[in-house]
C-alpha cells in the first residue's frame, strides 16, 4: 500500500519534470523525429506518443531529457516501419525558395543526401536544417560528441564525391 | 566543395510543425497530472483499520473480573448469564477466552 502511494507522489513529480522538458525542448524533439521520419505528421505523432509513453512508463528514469529523446527517436523508426508507404521525402518536410537552376542541384543533392547511411542523413538533417549544435544532436542520439561530428563529416565528403562523379 | 555542399544546403530550413502540436501534446500532459489521485482511499482504510484496533485492545485491557459467588466458587464449575459465558477460575468470574491472566483470590 505504501509502494502505491510512493509511485503515486513520483508519478506526479515526473509529468510535471516532464512537461517542463517539453516546454523548452519541443522543437528539438521535432526536429529529432523529423529527421528520421521525414515526415512532418509522423513526426509529431511520434513526439506525442513519446510525450504520453514516458508519462505512463513505471521504469526508474535516472535522466528524463535522454530517455525522452531516445524514445521519439524509437518511435519515430517505428512509424517509419509501419507507414513505409506514407510520403516521406526531404522535399516535403523543408522550406525551399531558390532559383530553378539551384532547385536542380539541389534535387540532385537531396537524391544523393538520401543515399547516405542513415545516421549520415540524420545528423545532417539536424544540424543544417534544424539548426542543433553538436552537442544537442549528442544528446538527442545519446552518442558522443566526436562520433557526431565524425558522421558529418563523413556525410559531407560522400556528398561531395557523389556529386563529382555525376 | 564541402563549403558549396553546406551553403546549398543551409538554404533551406525545416518547416515548423503544426499549430496543434505544442498544445495538444501540453494539454494531455495537465490532464495526466491531474488525473493522477491526490487522496488514496487505502490511507482512509488502513488508518480505520488502526483506529478499530486500537479501540479493541483499549477494551481488552479494562479488567472485567467479578467476584464469584460462593455456590459456584464451591463447586468450580461454569455459569451462564446474560453476559455469556463464564468459567470459574480461582474464585473469579473470567469470560471465554479471555486473553487477560488477572485472577482474583477469594479469602474466606
Amino acid at each position: 500500500m505504501h509502494k502505491k502511494g510512493q509511485s503515486t507522489t513520483l508519478l506526479t513529480m515526473r509529468i510535471k519534470q516532464l512537461a517542463k522538458i517539453f516546454k523548452s525542448q519541443h522543437g528539438r524533439l521535432y526536429i529529432c523525429a523529423v529527421a528520421i521520419t521525414r515526415n512532418r505528421q509522423a513526426a509529431e505523432d511520434a513526439v506525442h506518443d513519446a510525450v504520453i509513453a514516458v508519462a505512463q512508463t513505471s521504469s526508474d528514469i535516472k535522466d528524463l531529457k535522454a530517455y525522452l529523446f531516445s524514445t521519439v527517436r524509437n518511435k519515430a523508426k517505428y512509424a517509419c516501419v509501419k507507414n513505409s508507404k506514407q510520403q516521406s521525402n526531404l522535399e516535403g518536410i523543408l522550406l525551399c525558395d531558390d532559383t530553378t537552376q539551384q532547385q536542380i542541384f539541389s534535387s540532385q543533392l537531396f537524391q544523393q543526401l538520401e543515399k547516405l547511411l542513415p545516421e549520415q542523413q540524420e545528423t545532417i538533417i539536424m544540424k543544417i536544417f534544424g539548426g542543433l549544435t553538436f552537442k544537442e544532436i549528442a544528446l538527442a542520439t545519446n552518442q558522443p560528441l566526436n562520433t557526431v561530428a565524425s558522421w558529418y563529416r563523413r556525410g559531407l565528403q560522400t556528398l561531395k564525391e557523389k556529386i563529382n562523379e555525376q | 566543395m564541402n563549403n558549396d555542399i553546406e551553403k546549398t544546403l543551409s538554404q533551406f530550413k525545416l518547416k515548423p510543425p503544426s499549430e496543434s502540436y505544442f498544445k495538444k501534446t501540453s494539454k494531455i500532459l495537465k490532464t495526466k497530472a491531474v488525473s493522477v489521485p491526490l487522496f488514496n482511499w487505502n490511507y482512509l482504510l488502513a488508518f480505520g483499520l488502526m483506529l478499530s484496533v486500537a479501540f479493541n485492545w483499549y477494551q481488552f485491557q479494562q479488567p472485567k473480573i467479578t467476584i464469584a459467588p460462593e455456590s459456584l466458587v464451591a463447586n468450580n464449575s461454569s455459569a451462564q448469564n446474560s453476559q455469556g459465558g463464564y468459567s470459574v477460575i480461582q474464585g473469579a468470574m473470567v469470560p471465554y477466552g479471555s486473553q487477560r491472566d488477572l485472577i482474583v483470590l477469594l479469602e474466606n
